[in-house]
């Protein structure tokens, strides 16, 4: 019978893990201000400084361990949506958490410079976007809706449509100049990776990650349905529950300081899907590994594609992750055959 | 009644204002098989939800092998009691035997792995429901039928004493119907409690007992030849039909 | 407007002492209008690396560039090893600035919005990189083509206009802007000063409502301004034929040539020959 073991468990965590490091080694090492290797090792050896270790270790290694962080929590999102609302086409922004984010982030944006309020101001009212958001889903779909996938994926989708509204509504109302900033941030980058805001995204993304990977088995469960679930030992509701306040949390973290950066939370935990079977006590970790990696993978080739133009993210995870996932649809069903 | 493996006296459930069920009294001994049949929204669900500790009644009694539904833990629930739904779509492209290796999660840790045991118990499953083809089979490529007796054998490898099936024969062709049925019959003779929920009344004949419910009360109880008469079958669904008693059991007619 | 003029004084006082400091070498541009300033003070050896939409400038050929307006590399800029990074900080992203101060590279944030704003902005980027001279020559040769100009217009009847940025949707060149003086000095009454912002966007219906004699197009548009404008034939501008195409750059930069972007919107203001007769003034 073909199933998961301890041992296939670790031996595939394993090598997605060398995949990750072999890419943040990648990251590291290559930017557009074309350093040689050698030069990047001297810096990490600590032996240069000046311009060459400002780069490596003041832009580039922030940036790649945010381009983890957020991979990671993206993917992992789009896990736990999925078998919520027992829909492997969900993503993560189907919610309405990252709509709040987006909302939050925008009106900060557009309005915080007649308040006085920089730039440092935008993830911070993203992250309290993303709450209320999922403040709003508790309230609406929580007591009557009981957090089923019904009426999580209605509260979501009307509130995505009125964050969105609300967003052309006051990018309308910018100037031309904070209108480029509004599409630009939408898009999602990973440019704003200081040393600070990185610790703190990842401390979220890890406290997310530990609250969702003991619970592989229960989200098996939940793909059987509410009553099969619950004889089989879980409490759905609270189970639900947790599982969506810890997924709205890596979303809040990923959103509120990258935008919304498409494609990593849909592709990511359903191609895994396709080539390592549906076990979540799988596909929980290695989406983890496997979205980190994917991430900083396109976002090296965002910052070195075009020499100095930055490239968005979003529009190379994209192109990157949708022929690569046609191909695996294509294989997997013709293996079928 | 101690030893009786389900019993349920004088329970009442109401959704809203609406009464599902008003003071129903239905008992399931071990070694059992006891069709439930009755209209649509009559109730029948509701119970079944009850006996499996999904819902608490409003008042009244629900007792599992003598103690209260209530105060068992999920855990301990399913070890003792597996479910059967109507029709779930599995979105997920697990394979018959992961599937079927899911009934086996009350008897693991948290983190546990399944043990040679465990993968023992899911073969034997798929082998007597004659499964074992489609172990490493994804269930979407499953015709619905399959699908079915695929949750069957998950709920036959969770081992419990008690096992309620909501329509377990829906969708299913004549020979597989009956390799339900027979199985069935054979888990009640082996010693367990098995409640049926079917408008199949063809399956009374594999039954040991058969429950009309109407109004939120079971309206007959009763041998398949002291239930299934016209009276009581013009009385519960409102049909005039023709019994034939045959040395298989009751043979209804519909006019 | 003396107001003004007084703190732009004192800035220079200011900027004075501040240029006794060491004049910046190795200067990264991330605006175009600074991008320009710098190379109309004869600074082009001293501009390490531009923004993408700077290089297309004439003069700055062959820099390095760092990236776009909003989108700039951080660690292309900082591998050029700057000793000065100049930008606009309302067309910022992403904190960008605060970045650079945190890895140690000074930043010079200056915001050319108003006619002043952009002579404060040539005078202090002017002492920034050691050509206080040429900045001085240039602002006061703006100064005083501006003082002819609103003495010349000022007999002159009063024009009701307004400058288009784009066609569709409709922006327009409001109040406070560097455009919204130079119509002013030029004695054309700006109709969308009333209007908040900077670039507000607009309905057409309010220009329609608006009846301006005068509009100013300097809008990216293959389709000639007047061909454009008279679907709308009721326009006082139509009828009088007061509907001028500007070309894009010289007025819509707020930038070192400020002169000539005044001595354009006069040309088609106030027709050709007033705008002649002030050339023929400067020199």
């Amino acid at each position: 019978m073909r199933r998961l073991t301890p041992l296939r468990l670790a031996a595939t965590l394993g090598a997605l893990a060398l995949l990750l490091a072999l890419t943040l080694a990648l990251g590291v090492a290559v930017g557009p201000s074309g350093l040689a290797l050698c030069e990047v090792w001297d810096v990490l050896a600590g032996r240069s400084g000046g311009a060459a270790a400002d780069i490596v270790l003041s832009v580039r290694l922030p940036r790649v361990g945010l381009a983890a962080a957020v991979g990671a929590a993206l993917a992992v999102a789009g896990v736990v949506f999925q078998a919520l609302l027992r829909n492997p086409l969900a993503d993560p922004y189907v919610l309405g958490v990252s709509g709040g984010a987006a909302l939050g982030g925008i009106a900060v944006l557009t309005l915080g410079g007649a308040a006085g309020l920089g730039y440092a101001a935008v993830p911070p009212a993203a992250f309290a976007g993303a709450l209320g958001a999922l403040l709003l889903l508790l309230a609406v779909a929580g007591p009557a809706g009981r957090l089923s996938p019904t009426s999580l994926l209605l509260v979501g989708v009307v509130f995505n449509a009125f964050a969105s509204a609300a967003i052309v509504f006051l990018a309308s109302l910018a100037g031309l100049a904070e209108g480029a900033q509004v599409f630009l941030w939408l898009i999602g980058s990973l440019a704003d990776a200081r040393p600070a805001l990185v610790a703190s995204v990842a401390g979220c993304v890890a406290a997310g990650l530990l609250a969702v990977v003991p619970f592989g088995r229960a989200l098996d469960l939940l793909a059987l349905g509410e009553e099969s679930a619950s004889l089989l030992g879980i409490d759905t509701k609270r189970v639900r529950l947790w599982l969506l306040l810890a997924s709205s949390l890596l979303v809040g973290a990923a959103v509120s300081v990258a935008g919304l950066v498409g494609f990593v939370g849909l592709v990511v935990p359903h191609a895994l899907r396709l080539l390592l079977g549906p076990d979540h006590r799988l596909l929980v970790p290695a989406s983890a590994l496997a979205g980190a990696a994917f991430l900083v993978g396109c976002d090296t080739l965002a910052r070195t594609l075009l020499g100095g133009r930055e490239l968005p993210v979003g529009a190379l995870t994209a192109l990157a992750g949708g022929p690569f996932f046609l191909l695996l649809l294509r294989r997997t069903q013709a293996l079928r055959r | 009644m101690s030893g009786s493996t389900l019993s349920l006296s004088n329970v009442r459930v109401a959704l809203g204002a609406i009464s599902v069920l008003a003071g129903l009294d239905l008992t399931l001994e071990p070694g059992e098989l006891l069709l439930l049949a009755g209209r649509n929204g009559a109730g029948k669900t509701t119970l079944l939800r009850i006996a499996a500790g999904l819902l608490p009644p409003d008042s009244g009694q629900a007792l599992l092998a003598g103690r209260p539904i209530a105060g068992f833990t999920r855990r301990q629930l399913g070890r003792r009691v597996a479910f059967v739904p109507q029709e779930t779509g599995v979105p997920f492209p697990f394979t018959a035997g992961q599937l079927v290796l899911l009934g086996r999660t009350p008897h693991l840790g948290l983190l546990a792995f399944e043990s040679k045991a465990d993968v023992a118990a899911a073969e034997a499953a798929l082998a007597r429901l004659g499964l074992e083809a489609l172990v490493d089979r994804s269930v979407l490529e499953l015709s619905g039928g399959e699908r079915q007796l695929v949750q069957l054998a998950r709920a036959l490898a969770q081992e419990t004493e008690l096992l309620l099936l909501d329509e377990p024969t829906a969708h299913l062709d004549l020979a597989h119907r009956a390799l339900v049925l027979r199985c069935l019959r054979e888990l009640a003779r082996e010693g367990r409690a098995v409640l049926v929920v079917s408008h199949d009344l063809a399956a009374a004949s594999y039954a040991n007992r058969v429950a009309f419910l109407a109004a939120g009360r079971i309206a007959a109880v009763g041998t398949p030849a002291q239930v299934i008469r016209p009276e009581l079958l013009r009385s519960t669904f409102g049909v005039e039909a023709e019994v034939l008693a045959t040395p298989g059991g009751p043979v209804v007619w519909l006019r | 407007m003396r107001g003004k003029a007084a703190l732009f004084v004192l800035s220079i006082a200011l900027l004075g002492a501040a240029a006794a400091a060491e004049p910046a070498r190795r200067v990264v541009s991330l605006n175009p209008s600074l991008t320009a300033i710098a190379l109309a003070l004869g600074a082009r050896e001293q501009l390490v690396g531009v923004d993408d939409y700077s290089a297309r400038a004439p003069g700055a050929g062959g820099l390095p560039t760092v990236g776009g307006l909003y989108d700039p590399s951080l660690e292309a800029v900082i591998a050029l090893a700057p000793d000065l990074v100049v930008l606009v900080p309302s067309a910022e992203q992403r904190g960008f600035r605060e970045r650079l101060e945190t890895l140690d590279v000074p930043c010079l944030a200056l915001d050319p919005v108003s006619f002043d704003d952009v002579l404060t902005a040539i005078a202090t980027l002017g002492a920034r990189l050691g050509r206080e001279r040429a900045a001085t020559a240039r602002v006061d040769a703006i100064r005083r083509t501006r003082a002819r100009a609103a003495a010349a217009a000022r007999p002159l009847p009063a024009l009701r206009g307004v400058l288009v940025l784009q066609r569709d949707p409709l922006f327009v060149a409001g109040a406070g802007t560097f455009v919204d003086d130079m119509l002013r000095t030029l004695g054309v009454e700006n109709l969308a000063a009333a209007q908040p912002g900077l670039w507000p966007r607009l309905a057409r219906e309010w220009l329609l409502a608006a009846s301006p004699e005068l509009i100013l197009d300097a809008s990216p548009g293959s389709e000639p301004a007047a061909s454009y404008w008279a679907r709308w034939p009721s326009l006082p501008a139509v009828n009088g034929q007061a509907v001028f195409d500007i070309p894009e750059g010289v007025s819509t930069l707020p930038g070192p040539d400020l002169d000539e972007a005044l001595l354009v919107l006069a040309a088609a203001a106030r027709g050709p020959a007033f705008a002649a007769a002030l050339r023929a003034e400067a020199r």
